[in-house]
């Protein structure tokens, strides 16, 4: 988990091609042409990655939904995103 | 099976047009004789084609409706005079962005732009090796140079490659050549037998079909190098295909297709949106074709290696329940070196 980026907004890449189906995401880096496939938990936290955000917010709203302490949340979700930055498919402003 | 595999099965079971194919323009800069198009006007295309605000809102209204890949092609796509506005639109779409072409148009500035906009695979139609045999069924001189120019401009950018070779009597003979080129690229081959007709019904392609003995030899070297030539079984009560299911077509003047090879539209998108057409009874009608509804059993014999395609069905038999005569005999041969020469002389 980095740290540093806790207060930070996740955000997705732009125009990386990805879409819902089935309350799943499935999202391609080009480049690499890798496909990631995230699960509904992941596609949850994949589109709440829209900048505007802090992880602090979003880790509060994945704590109260999934009855988990705050503290728990906000490890997972950056553990999560830090995985999808080194992916390229985040970054965090 | 990969990702993108799962992904499409799911969503052909939940009607989700997970990869949409477009018809950008009919104009080629090739002119191959076993071309599906009937022609290579836009403006004898049947209709006035799509201006770019309206295919603007053909890919919102996709993007809506869960499209994830979009694949331009024509005739040559890369001749349509907006593509490269109609690129970087559908780009700030989040589609994965694919392209067929025939590779004439891709210099150095066109993999350039296509490799910055993202594009996530390009398919190439390459023939033969030999200059002779790829540019006479282009009927274009110089077009296989270009071709194989194209394949490694892309791949030096990192552009996924596929090759697309359709198989006719003058080029079945040697095509494995062209598989030893393009792997040694990184690229991938896909090869088809499958000649269809025009698209308005004319059988004029089907004539450049490869011969049985031919495809014997194909389909035996296949196995050599380990493709896969048998389909996998079929259940009775699956549909028969994806078209209209997980897939679906925009022809140059917007009719929405349930497949490039099912030409019965489903309706035009300039005077209804997408959601209407793709709900309406008519698209509920072309995509309910089961497998036990066809007029053969393609669950055993040689019904069991016949990749049916109601759309080759409707056009070539009438009816898009029947049995295809050259698919048919595909699978049979098919059948025949999956089983063994020897095996299958027996039970002749």
């Amino acid at each position: 988990m980095d740290s540093s980026n806790c207060g930070g907004r996740p955000c997705r890449t732009p125009d990386l091609p990805w879409r819902r189906i089935d309350g799943r995401v499935v999202v391609i880096h080009p480049r690499s042409g890798q496909v990631h496939e995230l699960n509904p938990v992941g596609a949850q936290l994949w589109e709440a990655a829209d900048g505007q955000r802090a992880l602090t917010e979003i880790a509060h709203e994945l704590a109260r939904e999934f009855e988990v302490s705050e503290e728990q949340a906000g490890r997972d979700a950056a553990e999560f995103y830090a995985e999808l930055e080194r992916l390229g498919l985040v970054r965090f402003s | 099976m990969s990702i993108l595999d799962r992904m499409r099965n799911r969503s052909a079971e939940l009607l989700v047009p997970f990869q949409a194919t477009i018809e950008l323009t009919t104009e080629c800069n090739a002119r191959c004789g076993h071309c599906y198009l009937a022609s290579h006007d836009d403006r004898v295309a049947g209709g006035i084609p799509l201006s770019v605000d309206e295919w603007k809102r053909v890919f919102d209204e996709l993007a809506a409706a869960g499209t994830l890949v979009l694949i331009f092609m024509g005739g040559e796509a890369l001749l349509h005079p907006r593509f490269w506005q109609l690129a970087e639109y559908a780009a700030t779409k989040n589609f994965a962005l694919s392209l067929i072409s025939n590779g004439l148009a891709i210099d150095e500035t066109a993999a350039e732009r296509l490799a910055g906009l993202g594009f996530y695979q390009v398919s190439l139609s390459l023939y033969s090796m030999e200059a002779e045999i790829h540019d006479r069924m282009t009927r274009r001189k110089g077009s296989l140079q270009r071709a194989m120019a194209a394949v490694e401009r892309l791949r030096a950018r990192g552009i996924p490659v596929s090759v697309n070779c359709l198989l006719t009597s003058a080029n079945i003979e040697r095509c494995f050549e062209l598989e030893d080129w393009a792997g040694a690229r990184g690229a991938s081959v896909q090869f088809d037998p499958m000649v269809t007709p025009r698209s308005d019904s004319a059988l004029d392609p089907t004539l450049l079909r490869a011969t049985p003995e031919q495809l014997r030899g194909y389909y035996r070297e296949a196995r050599r190098r380990g493709r896969a030539i048998a389909p996998a079984p079929v259940a009775m009560g699956d549909p028969v295909c994806n078209a209209g299911r997980g897939k679906c077509a925009v022809s140059v003047t917007g009719e929405l297709l349930a497949c490039l090879d099912v030409r019965e539209s489903l309706g035009n998108l300039r005077e209804a949106s997408f959601e209407e057409l793709w709900n309406s009874p008519r698209a509920e009608r072309l995509r309910g074709l089961r497998n036990e509804d066809l007029r053969f059993d393609p669950s055993g014999g040689d019904g069991a290696f016949c990749d049916h395609c109601p759309g080759m069905a409707a056009s070539e038999v009438g009816d898009p329940r029947a049995a295809v005569p050259f698919l048919m005999e595909l699978a049979r041969i098919r059948r025949e070196v999956a089983i063994g020469d020897c095996i299958f002389a027996q039970e002749r």
